[in-house]
Order: structure tokens, then sequence, then C-alpha cells
């Protein structure tokens, strides 16, 4: 793993984290009596103001982590503490309930409660303070409609949740775990169950929220664009276990293993029966099925080994290039997107992708080329 | 959350206790296993008897109820003759109509000589009017009626589920309607259909209410009956006997049970698409108007016939062999509810034990259905089945077990009031669930938490998130718990007696009597309640702000 302890690049190191996450386990009993390990000893952090994203397959773990920091899923062990608090603690024996834990959270349905007007949807979590830091109904009121207005849903105080679009909803969702004034709030694929175009607008409203308020958030997803735009670092799941907890970038170009590898984006990959370490710097040479190939290790000595190379890295040319790794493909089909095009290519019978910038390459499909891919590009990891 | 497990257990236990004790009593006597109840049961040539009579009669009755049912159903699913309010008024007959005046309405109609029918047949056609109440077909005719509606419901439900390109693909491949019908449509619907019959036979088996109106003058010997007989017309009460007929119902009715679940589920697997397009309808061309005025004979004849009968006998203070219009007062009906009579303490009794268990049992009911939807744990599956056995025994069945433990000792409650409405909140709250359970579903995982999340206790999420979105739902449950309670007999016939009346005993002791214009001024008014509640809340429950 690379950098689990890492700071974010947005938080200065001194400052504390909101949320801290230490070891936590859950196990389900299955109805036929098996047992699944949704949450395998997991482990990390959320600084204040920092979007962190969980992306994972469907069924790795997502929603029942986010409950168990929620409160609403009792872990089997482990530690969570919020702003300095423990909230939960196996071996200290502490367990705060959930509505002890002043925690937020944006369901995947945004859960607003039909039967109330958006305002005392919002007004709901005041309403639940403890009787001393209660404000009066009067502020309450101008707090709401306050909010309302700085997220750009004033004037819908008294419609009712079914007569408003689905941006609205996410508003007023977002309204509502913000009034009482929390520092982070959970959301668990808020995005899952709209249409795809309206996706990515409320995906930016989101983080234009984020911006304004400054909340920090911990944002579940299976959908690798959406961790890669809304996220400062992602924590990448797999089996309950955070396999990679890393900027985007970094989690896109050096990922920690093959599975983070294929899940963050498209890959080609060659398996490797062999590897000897040729450079200080993890320079490596490879034995695949298609020759020697020049890479950098980046798994331990053990593991089996598979290449993988992103396809914008790699390029395509009439000429013979003078890179080490280069072999001759046929050019099986070519697709202009515009600002790129996506080549499928075969060197004997396997296939790979390239992506070059803009059209205007002459290989049509049918002819034969050169594919190549600089050693520094081609990353050793372990298979997963 | 204490509150609701404690409250199921407490649930749990009260009911669980009659019927235990009814075991005890039956089989077990002065420390060892005692089965003389089975001899005395063998002795009784009656109750030996209505055993088959009233499978027979039973079962000719849901084959009566299925095919009108399957009739009506494809008329409304399947063709232009459709009538929408039809369909929609059809599963409230037998709460506007219940049975227990519907029973007596149709003795009104349909008794020798007397019967409002017979002399309309005789004023018309100058010969005695063919109609006998008091006979098998009479019978069998009463019972398939509050089938029909019930049969109805289930297959036209099926009907709805049932993948309209079935009958298209058959169409294409060149088979004409007919074909259609009857080599894919209906051995798609037999699973459906099947379990009609089952379920037809299930609902009225148990009942009393016709059999006492109908099956005991006639002398033929019907099950539920048979067993009142023991209790009330031996003393003292053979008890023995009568639960081995108790036993010997829940045999023959979770058996049935039992099997039209299996079957439906079959059907379920025949049903390929789930949610698929409306189908086509079938225009009918001329015959469109019979068949309307077909589905318009058969609800009027439901309803008004008995409902005219009563009105008539009601009104006119006696029931004789010549109807005259001119005597018709409502200071017929009043008379018959004089101060201190058994008939305004029985009419008193019904509407505050309904009154008081249907608000009760509706909070109940929708307690336990948040609780037992909430909560996925083997336990509470378990505890939530055997607290939905009274929607599965019959009435009758239950209340033995009801005097058996809680008229005697210890608790010593025969004849109070209390008895009436422990034994009513017994048997009604599990019904009052089948209706919460799915809004309480509705309700779902992330409105309550969010809820949660947001710092609320358990109880203010039960009161500002729960109860409001459960209320629709609990209004018509209290009303359905409503209409149950003042139009009981079952429970009654045993439970009450002349020191706590209910409409209903007092109405089977008034039929006994032959004072049966008191019994319809009772059945007038039941149905009169029913009506009022249920158009109320059915009008309550559209007007909402938000849906
Ligand atoms: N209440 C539960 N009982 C049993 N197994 C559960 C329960 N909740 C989740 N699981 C299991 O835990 C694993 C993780 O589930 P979940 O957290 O919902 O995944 P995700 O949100 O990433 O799709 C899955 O294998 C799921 O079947
Ligand atoms: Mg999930």
């Amino acid at each position: 793993m690379t950098s689990w302890q890492a700071a974010p690049a947005a938080a200065t190191p001194v400052r504390e984290p909101v949320m801290r996450v230490k070891n936590l386990m859950k196990r389900f009993r299955r109805n036929d009596g098996s047992i699944v390990t949704a949450i395998n000893n997991i482990s990390f952090d959320v600084y204040p103001g920092e979007s962190v994203v969980l992306l994972g397959p469907s069924g790795c773990g997502k929603t029942t982590l986010l409950r168990c920091i929620a409160g609403l899923e009792d872990p089997d062990g482990g530690v969570i503490e919020f702003n300095g608090n423990t909230v939960f603690s196996s071996e200290a024996g502490i367990n705060l309930r959930a509505e002890l834990r002043q925690m937020a959270m944006v369901f995947q349905s945004y859960a607003l409660w039909p039967h109330m007007t958006i305002l005392e949807n919002i007004a709901y979590p005041l309403h639940c303070l403890p009787a001393g830091s209660r404000p009066g109904r009067k502020e309450i009121a101008a707090r709401v409609t306050d909010i309302m207005r700085k997220v750009g849903i004033g004037g819908l105080e008294s419609q009712y949740p079914n007569t408003i679009s689905g941006g609205q909803q996410q508003r007023v969702a977002l309204c509502r775990a913000l009034i009482a004034g929390t520092n982070m709030v959970l959301f668990d694929e808020p995005l899952s169950n709209v249409d795809a175009q309206i996706r990515e607008k409320l995906r930016d409203e989101l983080m234009e929220m984020q911006r304004a308020f400054g909340f920090a958030s911990l944002f579940v997803t299976h959908d690798r664009h959406e961790a890669m735009v809304l996220a400062d670092r992602v924590a990448v799941l797999n089996g309950g276990v955070v396999r990679q907890f890393d900027g985007p970038t970094d989690t896109y170009l050096h990922p920690a293993d093959e599975f983070v590898a294929r899940f963050v984006g498209p890959v080609n990959e060659l398996d490797l029966s062999a590897r000897e370490i040729t450079g200080q710097a993890g320079e490596a040479v490879g034995q695949s099925p298609l020759g020697p190939i020049h890479g950098l290790l980046r798994a331990e000595a053990a593991a089996d080994l598979v290449a993988i190379w992103r396809p914008e890295v790699a390029r395509l040319g009439a000429e013979e290039p003078t890179s080490p790794n280069r072999w001759k493909c046929a050019i099986e089909v070519a697709k202009f997107h515009g600002s790129q095009t996506e080549f499928s290519v075969k060197v004997g019978e396997r296939a790979f992708r390239v992506l070059t910038h803009g059209g205007g390459i002459p290989l049509p499909e049918g002819s034969t080329a050169w594919m190549s891919v600089e050693p520094r590009d081609v990353q050793f990891l372990a298979r997963r | 959350m204490m509150f609701n497990v404690g409250l199921l257990a407490v649930f749990i236990i009260g009911l669980l206790y009659p019927i235990a004790k009814a075991l005890v009593w039956a089989f077990y006597s002065d420390g060892s296993w005692d089965l003389s109840a089975f001899g005395q049961f063998a002795a009784n040539d009656d109750a030996m008897r209505s055993v088959p009579v009233t499978l027979l009669i039973v079962g000719c009755a849901s084959l009566v109820a299925t095919t009108m049912g399957l009739v009506l159903a494809y008329l409304n699913e399947r063709t232009d003759a459709r009538m929408g309010l039809f369909t929609d008024m059809i599963p409230f007959i037998p709460l506007l109509m219940p049975s227990i005046a519907g029973a007596f309405g149709w003795v009104l109609a349909l008794s020798p000589r007397i019967g409002y029918v017979n002399q309309l047949w005789m004023a018309i056609f100058g010969t005695a009017g063919p109609f006998n109440a008091f006979s098998v077909p009479a019978l069998i005719f009463v019972y398939s009626i509050h089938g029909t509606t019930f049969a109805f419901l289930i297959i036209s439900a099926a009907l709805r589920n049932l993948d309209p390109s079935l009958e298209e693909q058959s169409r294409l491949c060149g088979a004409s309607r007919g074909r259609t019908l009857t080599r894919v449509v209906l051995p798609a619907m037999l699973p459906s259909i099947a379990a009609a019959v089952l379920l037809v036979i299930w609902t009225t088996m148990g009942g009393l209410a016709v059999p006492a109106a109908m099956a005991q003058p006639a002398g033929i010997p019907i099950m539920s009956v048979q067993i009142l007989r023991f209790l009330q017309f031996d003393y003292p009460p053979q008890y023995g006997p009568a639960l081995v007929m108790a036993f010997i119902m829940v045999g023959i009715i979770g058996a049935v049970w039992l099997a039209a679940a299996r079957i439906r589920k079959l059907g379920r697997h025949g049903t390929v698409g789930g949610k698929t397009r409306v189908a086509a309808r079938r225009s009918l061309g001329r015959w469109k108007w019979v068949a309307r005025g077909f589905i318009l004979l058969w609800a009027t004849i439901v309803v008004l016939v008995p409902l005219t009968c009563l009105a008539l006998v009601a009104l006119n203070g006696y029931w004789a062999g010549h109807l005259r219009l001119d005597n018709m007062s409502v200071a017929h009906i009043l008379s018959v509810f004089e101060p201190g009579s058994l008939n305004l303490i029985s009419l008193l009794n019904s509407v505050k034990a309904a009154l008081i268990v249907a608000t009760i049992g509706s909070v109940i009911a929708a307690i336990f259905s948040v609780f037992v939807t909430s909560r996925k744990s083997k336990l509470v599956t378990v505890a939530d089945g055997v607290m939905k056995l009274p929607t599965i025994l019959p009435g009758l069945v239950l209340a033995i077990g009801f005097v058996l433990a809680y008229a005697g000792r210890p608790f010593d409650l025969g004849g109070t009031f209390l008895i009436l409405v422990i034994a009513f909140l017994l048997e009604q709250v599990p019904k009052g669930t089948l209706t919460t359970d799915p809004i309480a579903a509705q309700v779902g995982r992330e409105l309550t938490e969010a809820s949660q999340v947001s710092g609320a206790s358990g109880f203010r999420t039960f009161w500002k998130v729960h109860f409001p979105l459960m209320l629709p739902g609990t209004i018509v449950a209290w009303a359905l718990l409503f209409v149950h309670v003042i139009g009981d007999l079952d429970t009654s016939a045993l439970v009450a007696s002349v020191h706590n009346p209910t409409i209903g005993s007092q109405m089977l002791r008034l039929g006994e009597n032959g004072d049966y214009p008191a019994v319809a001024a009772l059945a007038l008014l039941v149905v009169l309640m029913s009506t009022t509640t249920v158009t109320t809340v059915f009008v309550l429950s559209r007007g909402r702000k938000w849906a």
C-alpha cells in the first residue's frame, strides 16, 4: 500500500482529522448460517473540509461501512472517533446510539419524509436537539429559510417532497444534513438513482455546496468517474478491505494492485512468468508471452505478477519506434471520438487498446502498425 | 423497543394460553390422558354427520362461488364490459353487508310462503313460490355469495398478472379467442382458480351466521352449529366433543389453507412477466350490455334483496303473509330498543366494544407491524407467525379457547364486558396487522434511519415519522376492526351471554325465538353503522395533501 498515513494535499499535517476509523470489523450471519465479513479491519481518516470517496464494486461493504459509522449497524470490533470523541470502541465498550452521534447522512433515496413539508423536513434535526441547546421556533424557521436560500431552493418551504424535482430533493436532503451545524456528511450513493444526464449536474452542484459550506464528506459510490471527480482522496474497497487510499491521480497512475488498476480505469495487461530487477528505482524486466517487457516493479517480491499499462500511454505508429517495449500489431478497429481516437489492436491473438489524442493518424482498419509503451508507464503489479 | 417486545409477548401469551388450555381440557383429566371426548363425539349422530355434510355443502358453495368469481373477473379484466366502479366496490360488499345481516335477510327473503321473494312470485305468477331458505340449495347459494367476492378478488388479481403476450402469442399462432381461452388462459390460471376454491372453503367453513340462520332451523347438521349446540344447548356444556369438533375443523381448515398457499405459489411461478402491460380488452359488441346487466343483476341480488327484506320487516314491526306498505314506521324499529331491554344493552355493548377494540387494536396492530417489519430476526418472524394464528383459525374455535381460559378461574371474567374486549382484541389485532403490515413495509428503513441520524429518540421517530405515515393505513384498520366487531357472531356466540350480550349473540337468541322484527332491526343497524364507517374512511383516506 502506498501512502496509508499520508496526510492529504488539501490539509496541513497539524490539523486533527474530523473522523478516524481504526481496525473496523463487521461480520454478518447470512440466513443459511454462513458468515460474511463485510468489513475486514478497515482504517482511514477524514480531514476537515476534505472529500473522501469510498469506491468499490457492489457488495464490497461500502454501505455497511457507512452504516457502522453512522451508528445504524453495530460493528464487531475497532474504533470510530468523530470530532475527537470516541463514538465506538469495542475495547472500551463504547457504542453511542445513532441519534447521539450527531452525524449527518444523505441516503440513497434521500429519505425525505413524504408527510412533512420541505420546511418541516429540514427543521427536523433542530427540533431533535436537547432542550437546552434547541433554538426557538422563530429562529428555527429563520435558519431553515437561510440555508434554503443559500443552496438555491428558497420559496419551496411549504411544498411536499413529492412535488419537487430530484435535484431539489437532493438539496433538501443536504440542507437537512447540514442544518444542525455538523462538519461532516455521509453520502450513500446519492446519485445512483437519477438519470445519467442529471447525475453530472447534481454531482457538480454537490461539489459546489461542499466548497461553499466547507464540510467534510465521506461519499460512497461504485462509479469511478464520480469518485475521481468528487474525491480529494479515494479509498478503493474490495471484499471488505481497503486496497488503496490515495489521491485520485495517484490511484489512477500508481494503482496498488491489479484490482485497483482495473477498477479505476481501462487497462492493457500481460501475464509475467518471471522478472528480474535491473535498476535502483524498481526498474525490472519481466518475461511475458510476447517476450521480455520493461517496466517498474510495484509489488512484493513473492507476488504473482502482471504487467499493466493504460491505453492512453501506449503509442501507435507506422515506423518502428526505439522503445524497448514494441510490438508489431494489426489494427482491428479505429473509433474516432473527436478529441481522441480509440484503437483496438491485436498482437498475435492478444487484444490491446490504444487511445491517441486527436484524429488524423493514418492507420486504417486492417493495416499493420507498431505499438509501443515506455518502461516508466508499465507497472508490474500483484495479481488479484 | 422494550415496550414493543413486551406488548408482543403479552399478546402471544394471551393467545397461546387459551389454545394450551383447550388442548389440556380436551385430552387430559385427573392427571392422565383421557380420550373419552372422541367417544362422546362419535356417539353423537348429528355431530358425526355434520363433518361430511359441511364439507359437501361448503365444497359445492365454493365451486359455485369460484365459477361466478371467474366469470365476473374475466368480464371485468378482459372484456369491455368492465365497470370500474363495480370492481372498486366488490371488496367492500362483505363489509357493507356483514354475513350476520345478510344471512337473516335471506331467511326473510326465501322462507317458504312468507319469504318476500316467494310472496312476490305468488303475486306475479299466482302459484306458491319455489324458494326455500331452509334447504341445501339455498344454503349453498347464500354461502357462495361472500365466497364470490373473495374468489373474484383472487382471480382478477391473477388475471391482471397474467402476461397478455401469452394470449397474443396463441392468437398469432392461429388459435381463435375461444381456443386461446381454453388452451392458454384457463390452464395458466388453474393454480389461482384451485387456490380460490380452497380459500373460499377456508373462509366460509368456520362461519356461524349462515348455518345458524338457515341450517339450524332446517335440521341440516353443520359443524359450526354443532359445536355451538354442544356448548349451549346441553347442560352442562360438553366441552370435550365440542373441542374434538373444533380440532377437526382446524385440521381441515389448516390443510385447506396450506394447500391453497402451495398452489398459489405454483401459480406465481407460472406467471412470468410480473408487472406487464395491460391486456387488450375483448370487444363484446352487443353482448357487452348483456354482460353488464348480468354483473349488475348479481350485485343487486346480493346486496339489495336481503337489505330490502330486512328493511321491510324492521319497518313493519312484524313479518307475515301479506306485505303491507301503509304500516311502515321508524317507530317499529325504535320500539325494539326500549330502555333496559336486552336489545338496547346488546347494541350499546357492541358499539362500545367496537369503539374500544378498533381504537386500541388498530394502534397495537400498527405498533406490531412497525416492529416486525423493521426487525428481521428468526425469533421475530416466528413470533409474528404465532401472532397471526387468528387470521387463519375460525373465530368460533378461538372463542372456545377464550371461554375456557378467561371465563372461569383464575380470571373469572365470564359474563363481563372485559372478556368481550379481550377476546375481540386477541382475534382482531392480527387481522388488523394484515392491513398495517404492507404500509409499515412501505415506510421503509431509510425514512426511519434518516430520523435516527437526525438525532431523534425512538419515541420521537415513532411519533413524528411512523405514526403520521401509518395513520391512513391505521384508520383503514380501525374501520375494518370496527365493522368486524359490530357484525361479529362467531366470537359473540360463545363469549357473550345474557349478562354481556352483543348484537350477534342477541340476534342469535332472537332468531331462535322467532322474533324476526327485532332481528331485522338489529341487522339493519349493523348494516347502517358498517356502511357509514366504511364510506367515511373511504372519503377520509382520499383527503391527503401528500401521496
Ligand atoms: N443485514 C445483512 N445481513 C447479512 N449480510 C449482509 C447484511 N448487510 C450486508 N450484508 C452483506 O455484506 C456485504 C456488503 O454489503 P454492502 O455493504 O451493502 O455492500 P455495498 O454497499 O458495497 O454494495 C454483502 O456481501 C452483503 O450481502
Ligand atoms: Mg450499497
